[in-house]
């Protein structure tokens, strides 16, 4: 029973010092917020409106802390009320800083509604932090009735390794 | 002893199963906002022709009537659902002697119903040439109008009146 005991004893330490390092999390900071009016025409009354709008090239910023081995993040969008025209796109301006290494997601994916990859990377219990990313919407005309249209993109960070 | 070891126990499973909770995944997100305003533009090419009216070829007669197309009216609206828009037209003060009349083409799909030629027949009074707009943007579309002589008066030059067009809403 002792050595039991002192087995237990051994592995609780381990054990939470390892919950530390697996509880992996993201955070994703910035929205992006667009008007479109009269001054977005291509050429005044009579034009249509410009198609495509692009954020700034750090609309969102991710940090993702506390890895375990490989890791990957996956993305979707749910609809609040959006348009059936708008086509919104995702991609990474920066790898940001940190250890261990980032890949994939540096050119423009239409964000859908099912979880679809985005970049992934690897860092043993270690953190990489400000991820830039950038917004592009596509689909925009003088069709799309007047109101304010919005989505949530969802970003998930999963271990694995 | 014992009591000690179930706890020691207890701790491990609790710490196995917190790992186990949050090994997995993290999410997060942003939101997209897009106000799309409502928009509502028009503009003419710029002014007609000079309407001149000239003699009859028949003493007796009334001279004939002169138009001027070579102008043409653009526009861009969008509208909330159920909702549309018309160009209306005005002019500020009637010509002597003759009744100016205009005609806005018919626009093609969600541009609108064309009233087809309409006469200024009072000043400053607003009067529906394009109805029924949805959300389109229109262009070179083209705009006639027509002096139509109604009585003899005395001669007179350059006289210029001003014809106000405006995208307005349907009520």
């Amino acid at each position: 029973m002792r050595k039991g005991i002192r087995l237990l004893l051994l592995a609780l330490p381990l054990l939470c010092c390892g919950g530390v390092c697996w509880a992996i999390t993201i955070t994703v900071t910035g929205n992006w917020a667009e008007t479109i009016d009269a001054s977005d025409l291509q050429a005044g009354a009579g034009s249509d409106l410009i198609s495509t709008y692009e954020s700034a090239s750090n609309v969102g910023i991710v940090d993702i802390s506390s890895t375990a081995g490989n890791w990957a993040l996956v993305i979707k969008k749910t609809d609040t009320n959006w348009h059936g025209n708008f086509h919104l796109y995702v991609k990474r301006t920066s790898d940001g800083s940190g250890s261990g290494t980032i890949s994939g997601g540096t050119a423009y994916q239409e964000i859908t509604d099912t979880d679809q990859p985005f970049f992934r990377g690897s860092s043993d219990c270690f953190d990489r932090s400000n991820i830039n990313l950038q917004l592009k919407l596509e689909g925009v005309s003088i069709q799309v009735p007047p109101g304010t249209y919005t989505t949530k993109i969802y970003y998930t960070v999963s271990d694995s390794s | 002893m014992k009591i000690l070891a179930k706890l020691l126990l207890f701790a491990v499973l609790f710490f196995s199963l917190v790992q186990v909770v949050l090994a997995e995944t993290d999410t997060k997100y942003q939101t997209v906002s897009i106000t799309f305003s409502e928009i509502a533009e028009l503009a003419v090419s710029g002014d007609p022709g000079l309407l001149t009216i000239e003699a009859p070829l028949v003493p007796g007669d009334l001279p004939e009537d002169e138009s001027d197309a070579s102008t043409h009216m653009d526009w861009t609206s969008n509208v909330a659902v159920g909702q549309t828009r018309k160009v209306t037209g005005q002019i500020d003060v009637l010509f002597s002697g003759i009744d100016l009349h205009a005609t806005v083409a018919a626009p093609t799909g969600a541009g609108g119903t064309s009233a087809g030629e309409k006469e200024f027949t009072a000043a400053t009074t607003d009067y529906d040439f394009v109805t029924t707009i949805g959300n389109c943007n229109i262009s070179a579309n083209t705009i006639t109008y027509r002096a139509e002589v109604t009585a003899m008066v005395a001669p007179y030059t350059n006289t210029q009146q001003t014809v106000t067009w405006t995208l307005t809403d349907d009520v």
